[in-house]
């Protein structure tokens, strides 16, 4: 009973909140202690706004006022750092924008966690999760501590090595090189991930979420409201099913097995004309922009591979069903009119599948170098398989997700 | 220095050194732009360009570059080219190619030197690269200047160009933009900077200065000396020490002279430390430029490290040691024109001693803490000290000219009473 009347509560609170930010675009900023994390109180329910733009707004103020002002000046880039747009990585390590998750209070974790809940889908959501659990995963399997056979560990809490410069500065090495077994040392850790806002949240300005950290890459533009997804890379090492703490997680093998269904479709004609020559040590378009804030470096290869637009309707619908594995991890208001662009029979008629590895061993995800990739007028999606850097007898997932055309929003352009 | 850690550290985060534990390092192309040449260093990562030659995870990569060393050079050769923007191939020349340990990773190294067509310059290019991502489709090349006296790169820092992919493997490398004057300009501004960074080398100058304005007898030194004869000695130090720096400089610079640097560095604490002892007693009166020569040869050879390199070229060779050695001698000149006048008018006063035996100390204190640390590799906190300190030599400065005035004054109200 008590419950429900705070929930009345808060909706009434967040309402008027709502009204305020609607004059202002700036909702009260909170002087909730973060420190002493009782959630609950200063978190408003964002289910309530009418739509996902505003519901995400809400939910990204109500993140940020759980922030001190310290935090919120790390957590918030000036939408015209164009570079700190493309500080993304698949890698471990890296200096990486905003705020580690480690230092987030539990209020402030919950918030930002309500939030990803909206910007994304429920497998959008489990997929990032599953994510973070990876990483914890790999360092309860001793990952960051020599499973990579020559690793220096770092101490428990370190920064994986890297004593990165602030960002904004060049994403620079600050670590000397150890002796032997190589200088950079990784820490797999959820508390290594990032939340940060590149411009001010608002409905009708621009402005970008950035949540990543090893394997993980969510980079949300929004556009006078309009949500662009892209460039979104995951990863999961491992790639198939692992328990952590009596739960169980699978964050990439959905969006995998989706892929394999399709290429298990084809015909061995249709197999043979989608081979692609040439060795693939990973994605093509990874992070290749890191740290340029520019679109210079991200040129697609041309198009090849066979014409979704001759396949069978059945193997066309595997086709869409593996694009929506990657853009239907987005709200719906985002990912809607995408998936509809993607898989108009228009778009089809210029979208491409296309795999590459040995190719003696067909599309086998056990074999190191097999790669899959969907290529259309917009849509880009690759999977890379790769040997795995803890768990070394067995590859791992290394997937992209860009639209060559809404990319950041399109606004890296000078 | 620090920009140059910076870069380099871009560089490797660029060229994927965190990526170790994943597959894809990029390869690092650096150049050194000539005139009529260009010499290219490439660094490939061993995994990667073992898996572009055996097309298989399964291989060792340093068992695969080891059986197949006789035939790297040709492969250099065959995916790495260069024309005239407008189509003239560019003599392709592989040197030394070996395994070498770069930053967290194993590499081979391959020097390269390109050749523009006879009338054609160097400065603009079209660099085609196709090593290792001729096979490995997600590889890049990231491709930089490194050197490029035009524009005032001289190794310190890098310059990142572009990025060769499999997608786009050429590139057009165009170095027009700068000119003779720039670089001139820039490894001036360079010397300058070496000079007034460079705590050690003012110290020594500074410390044997300190007894310039007198005369020894008898193994101690006495009373002022004559003005001439004091600036005449002055300058007959500062210019031996400029001899002695230019020689070395020049041969180092030009390849003929090979030091390696730790006993350089021991040697020009030492110096300081000899300086100091002489400024406390005469070790060596009447014979300073001698000395001043001596250590000059020596701090010379330290110079040259920062022009190591560019011995590709021979005109901007020559213009680099004008140059460097220029904005040395300018920022030399500043110091002593700043320091003398005060040097000689307290030592007609009292108190002179004071500063002789106190800068002669400290001196000689931060000497010892940098013999330590580069002979034997222990810290103290004598050598930082110095360097932080050098950090304020604006407020010495006034100090020194306060107290001298107040200290000159003094002695000729005395004298005057």
């Amino acid at each position: 009973m008590q419950r429900l009347s705070v929930k009345w509560l808060c909706l009434g609170v967040s309402c008027s909140i709502l009204a305020l930010g609607a004059c202002n675009g700036d909702s009260d900023p909170g002087t909730g202690d973060p420190g002493t994390g009782d959630g609950g109180t200063t978190t408003e329910d964002c289910s309530t706004a009418t739509t996902h733009i505003e519901q995400v707004v809400c939910a990204s103020n109500a993140f940020l006022s759980t922030l001190t002002e310290a935090q919120k000046a790390s957590v918030l880039y000036a939408w015209t750092d164009q570079v700190a747009k493309t500080y993304w990585s698949n890698l471990p390590g890296v200096t990486r924008n905003g705020l580690k998750w480690g230092t987030l209070s539990a209020e402030s974790k919950e918030a930002a966690l309500t939030l990803a809940a909206l910007v994304l889908t429920p497998e959008g959501y489990a997929d990032m999760t599953g994510v973070f659990a990876a990483d914890d995963y790999l360092d309860s399997l001793g990952g960051g501590t020599g499973g990579d056979g020559g690793f220096g560990g770092p101490p428990p809490g370190s920064d994986g090595g890297f004593g990165g410069p602030p960002p904004g500065a060049d994403g620079g090495m600050g670590g000397p090189p150890g002796g032997g077994g190589g200088g950079i040392a990784l820490d797999y850790s959820s508390d290594n991930y990032i939340i940060a806002f590149i411009g001010t949240p608002s409905s009708t300005g621009s402005w970008m979420l950035q949540i990543g950290g090893h394997h993980m890459a969510y980079n949300v533009t929004y556009l006078n409201g309009t949500g662009y997804p892209t460039p979104n890379h995951i990863g999961a090492e491992p790639k198939t099913a692992f328990t952590l703490n009596g739960e169980t997680y699978a964050p990439v093998a959905d969006e995998g097995d989706a892929m394999v269904a399709l290429y298990n479709s084809l015909s061995t004609e249709q197999l043979d004309a989608a081979y692609l020559s040439g060795t693939f040590s990973d994605v093509v378009l990874g992070p290749v922009e890191f740290g340029t804030g520019s679109y210079s470096k991200v040129v697609f290869p041309a198009q090849a591979g066979v014409l979704v637009s001759t396949l069978s309707e059945s193997q066309q619908a595997l086709v869409t069903a593996a694009i929506k594995k990657w853009v239907s991890d987005f709200a719906p208001a985002v990912s809607e009119p995408l998936v509809a662009a993607y898989t108009s029979p228009d778009a089809y008629a210029h979208t491409y599948v296309a795999w590459g590895g040995t190719k003696s061993a067909g599309v086998n995800v056990d074999v190191s170098g097999t790669y899959m990739r969907i290529d259309g007028p917009r849509v880009w999606i690759e999977v890379a398989c790769q040997g795995g850097a803890v768990i070394r007898n067995q590859t791992h997932y290394h997937t992209i997700y860009r639209d060559k055309q809404t990319d950041y929003g399109n606004q890296l352009t000078p | 220095m620090k920009g140059w850690a910076w870069t380099l550290g871009l560089a490797v985060l660029l060229s994927g050194g965190a990526a170790r534990a994943h597959l894809a390092r990029n390869t690092a192309v650096l150049l050194d732009i000539g005139e009529r040449s260009v010499e290219a260093e490439l660094q490939m990562p061993l995994d990667q360009l073992a898996l572009a030659l055996t097309q298989s995870f399964d291989a060792v990569p340093a068992d695969v570059i080891r059986e197949r060393a006789a035939e790297l050079p040709a492969y250099v050769r065959e995916h790495l080219k260069a024309s005239t923007p407008d189509g003239r191939p560019f003599e392709v020349e592989v040197g030394t190619v070996g395994v070498q340990r770069v930053e967290d990773g194993d590499c081979l190294v391959a020097h390269v030197t390109l050749r523009a067509p006879p009338g054609a310059s160097a400065r603009a290019f079209t660099l085609t690269d196709t090593l290792v991502l001729h096979q490995v489709m997600n590889h890049r090349a990231l491709v930089s200047v490194r050197r490029d006296f035009h524009t005032g790169l001289f190794g310190e820092s890098q310059e990142v160009v572009g990025v060769a992919s499999a997608q786009m493997p050429s590139l057009l490398i165009d170095r027009t933009h700068g000119s003779w004057w720039t670089g001139f300009r820039a490894v001036f501004r360079l010397g300058l900077r070496h000079i007034a960074e460079g705590t050690d080398h003012l110290l020594f100058l500074l410390v044997l200065l300190l007894p310039a304005p007198l005369l020894a007898h008898g193994g101690r030194w006495r009373e002022p000396d004559r003005l001439g004869a004091s600036l005449a000695r002055v300058l007959g130090v500062v210019t031996a020490f400029t001899v002695g720096h230019s020689l070395t400089l020049a041969a180092a610079a030009v390849g003929v002279l090979r030091l390696p640097s730790q006993p350089v560095e021991v040697l020009i604490a030492v110096s300081i430390l000899v300086s100091a002892v002489h400024a406390v007693r005469p070790l060596f009166p009447g014979r300073e430029h001698l000395v001043a020569a001596g250590f000059g040869l020596v701090h010379g050879l330290a110079f040259a490290t920062v022009l190591a390199g560019m011995g590709f070229d021979s005109g901007a060779l020559a213009m680099s040691i004008l140059g460097f050695n220029l904005g040395i001698e300018t920022m030399q000149a500043a110091v002593v024109l700043l320091v003398l006048p005060w040097l000689l008018l307290w030592s007609r006063a009292p108190g002179f001693t004071v500063l002789r035996i106190g800068g002669a100390a400290v001196g000689g204190a931060a000497a010892c803490g940098w013999v330590l640390k580069r002979a034997l590799d222990v810290s103290t906190p004598l050598g930082p000290w110095a360097e932080a300190a050098s950090g304020h030599a604006w407020v010495g400065l006034v100090v020194l000219a306060a107290v001298a005035l107040a200290m000159s004054r003094r002695g000729r109200r005395a004298a005057l009473g």
